[in-house]
């Protein structure tokens, strides 16, 4: 005989769906682990959460951003020596060439920190 | 979140300890695998896919976990969330059919049918309103705890599930004259 259906699963007369799933809670197979867990291990990161907070994140590219500008000012002395002539030519039509490899040494540091800070999962 | 997932959580976050964290894989792996099944319109490959970058996603946010809920909970969130990733790129299946073959009795075979069928079911639904009736019909879940893990308000896990068990019940007619409330 079939039991007529509550819409309120809050009776306490249970209707056919919840046998249904009774029987499915009764027969629930265990599955064999069959290699499932050494493939998770495999795909684990290299560290556990290990996150840094944006303050640090925000600290790291800063000072790789100033430690870049600095080999930049070390390897290249005009640069370091002619800063109004750099900030003229800035607002000029052109940039020399001491001042445009300090640019581009100062990107490579950071671009490469944060390279770095990535495959670390650090950011 | 018993005192042994406490431990265990402890020792990966401190040492790094991998044999820990297989621990952890080993004792609810099965669980969230067959979740994921019955979610998946029994898929198996699918099902453990989502499983294993669950897991992944576990160990990598494991700093995150607060511990003021279970592991098992807070491990279930990250599932149904990859889930519901996939749901969303994936193309639709195929509706149920409501006129299946009667099942007469419950051999082996039967209830093996019985786990499909329910998780062809539940994969035409949307994906919160499965989950949150795989939570609750299959594991148990209170309302509550459905919508922490869900991260959804207590009232539309409520309306999930009460809608959700209507749709149910059309979709699996055909069993239930043969099972006794």
């Amino acid at each position: 005989m079939n039991a007529p259906i509550s819409d309120n699963h809050n009776n306490s007369q249970p209707d056919e769906l919840d046998a249904l799933f009774r029987a499915a809670r009764a027969t629930e197979p265990y599955l064999k682990d069959g290699g499932f867990s050494d493939n998770v291990i495999a795909g684990l990161p290299a560290q556990p959460g290990s996150r840094l907070s944006n303050g640090k994140k925000s600290g790291i590219i800063l000072g790789s951003t100033i430690l870049g500008a600095g080999c930049a000012a070390t390897l290249l002395p005009s640069f370091a020596t002619s800063i109004n002539q750099w900030v003229t030519q800035i607002s000029g039509a052109t940039l020399g060439l001491p001042e445009l490899a300090a640019v581009a040494v100062g990107l490579l540091v950071v671009a490469g920190t944060v390279i770095w800070a990535n495959y670390r999962e650090w950011i | 979140m018993t005192n042994d997932d406490r431990t265990l959580i402890a020792r990966v976050l401190t040492a790094n300890d991998q044999r820990a964290y297989r621990e952890l894989v080993n004792r609810y792996q099965s669980q969230l695998r067959y979740s994921l099944r019955q979610l998946t319109g029994w898929d198996e490959a699918l099902a453990d896919d989502l499983a294993q970058e669950t897991f992944i996603k576990a160990f990598a946010n494991l700093s995150s976990f607060r511990g003021d809920a279970n592991f098992y909970t807070w491990l279930y969130r990250i599932a149904y969330r990859q889930f519901a990733s996939y749901y969303r790129s994936r193309k639709p299946t195929e509706p149920l059919s409501e006129n299946e073959d009667s099942h007469d009795n419950h051999s082996p075979a039967v209830e093996t049918d019985l786990h499909r069928d329910i998780s062809r079911a539940l994969a035409q639904l949307p994906p919160e309103q499965a989950m949150a009736l795989h939570l609750h019909l299959q594991r148990e879940h209170s309302h509550q705890e459905i919508a922490q893990i869900l991260d959804s308000p207590l009232g539309t896990v409520k309306s999930h599930i009460q809608r959700g068990r209507e749709k149910l019940k059309v979709l699996l007619s055909a069993w239930q004259t043969t099972v006794t409330p």
